[in-house]
């Protein structure tokens, strides 16, 4: 059985997703959330905290939380807060 | 450094010493000084010297066998420390004590303040004031420690039974439901019903949660979670 490796085509992580979605979609994401040091991977909260909720809950730019979920291996600095 | 008798009137306890006192305890005092990180003594030890700090600050800690280290207090310039072998002769200290910074204390013998409490009541009085000022203050940290575990566990339970039976129920704001009772949540989370709803009544006053007849609805997701792993304040 082959397997495609290098996708092409990638899914976009919306702001309605659920932490867990995004989780089960690229477990990489885990790195941007301890990076901002959110508290959310193991929180029992992920199956209904959207990342909007995320942003809104730790006070980041949501835009740019979504622009690093999409890409956790490129995501820049922490996001300074308040 | 040069202690003069009057000097120990700044020490609660011989406020109200006479002068006579007042210079025999500075005739029968040793001053010690000791380097920042040193110590007056060790957990364990025979309490033989009764001490007053002069300069300098000391932390009195005590370890488990396990090596674990709990700071009790903080001693500061005219504090008195380690004043149970002058009450019992037999005490060994219960506390290491350790300079935080190069500190000087004067050591008196136990055994010569044990003898002079036999005939000074001011003595015997501003030790007592001591001792209940110590007990009032280990009174309210037990209860803040007893009251934090509960509240802990009750928290994780109500977190883990959403993520298990929960639902959210509102679009715009992050709310959810949990199907359980007041009764349930006490058999669930090992407590009883008296610490449940008193716990409950508490949070649904801060707005964390609101209850029904068959329900608990989190209102504040991310403050339960504080709660829950003990978090300061993001």
């Amino acid at each position: 059985m082959e397997y495609l490796i290098n996708m092409e085509i990638k899914i976009q992580i919306k702001d309605d997703w659920t932490v867990d979605d995004t989780l089960k979609n690229d477990p990489r994401a885990s790195n941007v959330f301890f990076r901002e040091r959110m508290h959310c991977p193991g929180c029992y909260m992920q199956k209904f905290c959207a990342i909007k909720d995320v942003a809104a809950i730790y006070q980041v730019d949501l835009a740019k939380l979504l622009s690093d979920l999409n890409n956790p291996e490129t995501a820049g600095k922490n996001m300074s807060r308040r | 450094m040069k202690i003069t008798p009057t000097d120990l009137r700044n020490v609660d306890v011989f406020k109200d010493a006479p002068l006579e006192d007042l210079d025999l305890l500075v005739e029968k005092s040793i001053l010690r000084s000791i380097e920042e990180d040193g110590f007056f003594f060790f957990q364990g030890d025979p309490a033989a010297y009764f001490y007053v700090l002069l300069s300098g600050r000391v932390k009195l800690l005590q370890s488990n066998p396990s090596g674990q280290q709990v700071n009790l207090r903080t001693i500061k310039g005219w504090q008195v420390f380690a004043a149970l072998g002058a009450i019992r002769p037999e005490a060994l200290y219960p506390v290491t004590a350790q300079a935080l910074e190069a500190s000087a204390a004067l050591a008196i013998e136990s055994s010569f303040l044990h003898e002079m409490m036999q005939t000074r009541p001011y003595l015997n009085f501003g030790l007592m004031q001591l001792m209940t000022g110590y007990i009032q203050e280990m009174q309210v940290r037990y209860k803040e420690l007893a009251t934090e575990r509960i509240d802990r566990r009750l928290a994780l339970t109500l977190l883990r039974l959403a993520s298990q039976i929960g639902t959210r129920i509102q679009e715009d704001s992050l709310v959810v439901e949990i199907p359980l009772s007041r009764q349930d949540l006490a058999e669930v989370s090992g407590s009883t019903m008296f610490t449940v709803s008193r716990t409950l009544a508490d949070w649904e006053r801060q707005g964390l949660i609101e209850t029904g007849r068959e329900r608990v609805v989190i209102r504040d997701p991310h403050g339960l979670v504080k709660i829950a792993e003990g978090l300061e304040a993001s």
